[in-house]
């Protein structure tokens, strides 16, 4: 069996890469589209099918209304770790963040793909 | 009524950080865990001058917890071994208001259980327990001590509970763990740390508490509330979660609760759970749930480089693997094809990725020199 490496446009922390998720995708005229999605340590990343190049997705600092901090923790801070898409809605992707040294997790939710990212820090009632 | 957070380090450093405090230019200090002890092996030249070292563990920074006047802290301790000159221990509490008290136990010898009582009413940031080791100048030869910490406990009048908001990843687990443990994280980054149910209605996030102990947490997948806390077993040191492919009420877990290594499962959405392992795993290094039937489980004995199979939901386990295997961090079946099987190795001696056509009776080399060294912390099939 033969690989590749497929490492253009990951540098530094994003090198490493915590998880992969493949989003199964389909044109309308019924070509295989599917997207790969990477979280890493220094980001959140995606690669288009027939690309060898990784585009970094453009995240939000995360949600502070759910915790309070000051200061808030912003997003360069994170480490992002699990990923996955919605099962029922391929366009919807989930993916976790971290930051440890204040004992914080952060869920996002993108509904579009990657373009755009929504969070709630992770606490409960 | 006292109530008691024990941290039995049964299953790895749970929450516990570290920080050397060293003295002595000649000397080495290293800590490992061992199964029920984290120990400190210090090595200590000969004929030092005037050669110390100590070494302080602090808990989760975040415990962020009330205690009160009379509390009391206990730690177990086993006895040294090598020639020890001098041991000590020192305790210290932190509190948010960054005030400290601390006690000082010098000249210990032997096996025992130490005690310390706070003096205050505040909120705990901290503690922290160092350990030193003196040779004194007496001249000796060149010798290794070792020092192991057994348990802590902190006893309370007033019910302590983990902090909501206050929680991390597990993946640290298979960096912290010992080189004579050969498992890892269940919950490591590149496994089991969360997972969306098959409706697409719910996460499950796999985190430690602030006390450093396992919970999992369920999230709406819209993010539009809080999660709840569906699993706690109040003490351990590893979590893993994987939902089921077809089922959406089907949830299972596994890692180390309680100080037992076990795999569990709930059939109602996280509600309850029930105890499916056979009493038997070492340390839960991975696992994976299908393909194509919620009752088959695939776990790698981390221990016992064994890759154990269910097929009938966790009633029966088969060690599948001919042979000892190289240490797994990850591993994934073909759904289509239920005996090829996939694993992602930790590198240095092993292959990184190997292939199973038999249902890992064999492991054979899946790659062609690339990486080979490199440590597969996930492997996926599509």
């Amino acid at each position: 069996m033969a690989w590749t490496a497929i490492n253009g446009g990951l540098a530094g922390t994003a090198l490493n890469v915590n998880h992969i998720t493949l989003r199964p995708g389909s044109s309308r005229t019924g070509v295989i589209n599917h997207e790969l999605y990477a979280s890493t340590d220094g980001g959140v990343f995606r690669k288009s099918p027939g690309s060898l190049e990784w585009a970094q997705l453009t995240l939000p600092d995360p949600s502070n209304a759910e915790f309070g901090d000051a200061p808030a923790a912003t997003v360069d801070e994170l480490t992002f770790h699990w990923m996955d898409y919605d099962p029922r809605i391929l366009n919807t992707i989930y993916v976790i963040a971290a930051k440890d040294s204040v004992s914080r997790l952060w869920i996002y939710r993108s509904v579009n793909g990657g373009l755009t990212w929504t969070s709630r820090g992770v606490t409960t009632v | 009524m006292a109530f008691t957070e024990t941290w039995s380090f049964n299953s790895g450093f749970n929450g516990w950080t570290f920080s050397d405090e060293s003295f002595g230019s000649t000397s080495s200090t290293t800590r490992t865990w061992i199964a029920g002890a984290i120990r400190i092996v210090m090595f200590i030249p000969s004929n030092p001058p005037n050669d110390r070292q100590a070494i302080g563990y602090n808990i989760s920074p975040n415990i962020n917890a009330p205690v009160a006047n009379n509390d009391t802290i206990e730690f177990d301790y086993s006895v040294a071994t090598g020639t020890v000159n001098q041991s000590s221990f020192r305790l210290t509490v932190t509190y948010t208001d960054t005030t400290t008290e601390l006690q000082n136990w010098n000249s210990v010898t032997g096996a025992g259980t130490k005690t310390f009582t706070i003096t205050q009413n505040k909120t705990m940031d901290f503690f922290s327990i160092r350990y030193s080791i003196s040779a004194g100048g007496v001249p000796t030869p060149a010798r290794t001590v070792t020092r192991d910490l057994e348990e802590v406990r902190l006893i309370t009048a007033g019910a302590i509970v983990p902090t909501a908001g206050l929680l991390r990843t597990p993946e640290a687990f298979i960096d912290d763990e010992g080189a004579a443990a050969a498992g890892g994280a269940g919950g490591g980054s590149g496994g089991n740390l969360a997972d969306i149910s098959a409706d697409g209605l719910s996460i499950y996030i796999a985190s430690f508490n602030n006390f450093g102990f396992p919970t999992l947490i369920k999230m709406p997948a819209p993010l539009n509330a809080d999660g709840s806390v569906v699993f706690d077993p109040g003490d351990g040191g590893r979590i893993g979660v994987q939902t089921g492919e077809l089922n959406a009420e089907t949830v299972w877990i596994a890692g180390n609760f309680g100080g037992t290594d076990m795999v569990e499962k709930s059939e109602d959405a996280g509600v309850s759970f029930t105890v499916k392992d056979d009493a038997s795993f070492g340390t839960v290094r991975t696992f994976q749930v299908g393909g194509g039937d919620d009752g088959r489980l695939l776990v790698f004995d981390g221990d016992n480089g064994d890759i154990l199979e269910t097929l009938d939901d966790g009633v029966t386990w088969t060690t599948i693997n001919a042979a000892v295997t190289p240490l797994i961090n990850s591993i994934a079946r073909l759904s289509t094809n239920l005996p090829e099987i996939i694993a992602g190795n930790e590198g240095a001696a092993n292959d990184s990725i190997d292939y199973s056509p038999n249902s890992g009776v064999n492991l054979e080399d899946y790659q062609t020199g690339v990486y080979p060294n490199a440590d597969a912390t996930k492997v996926q099939v599509t």
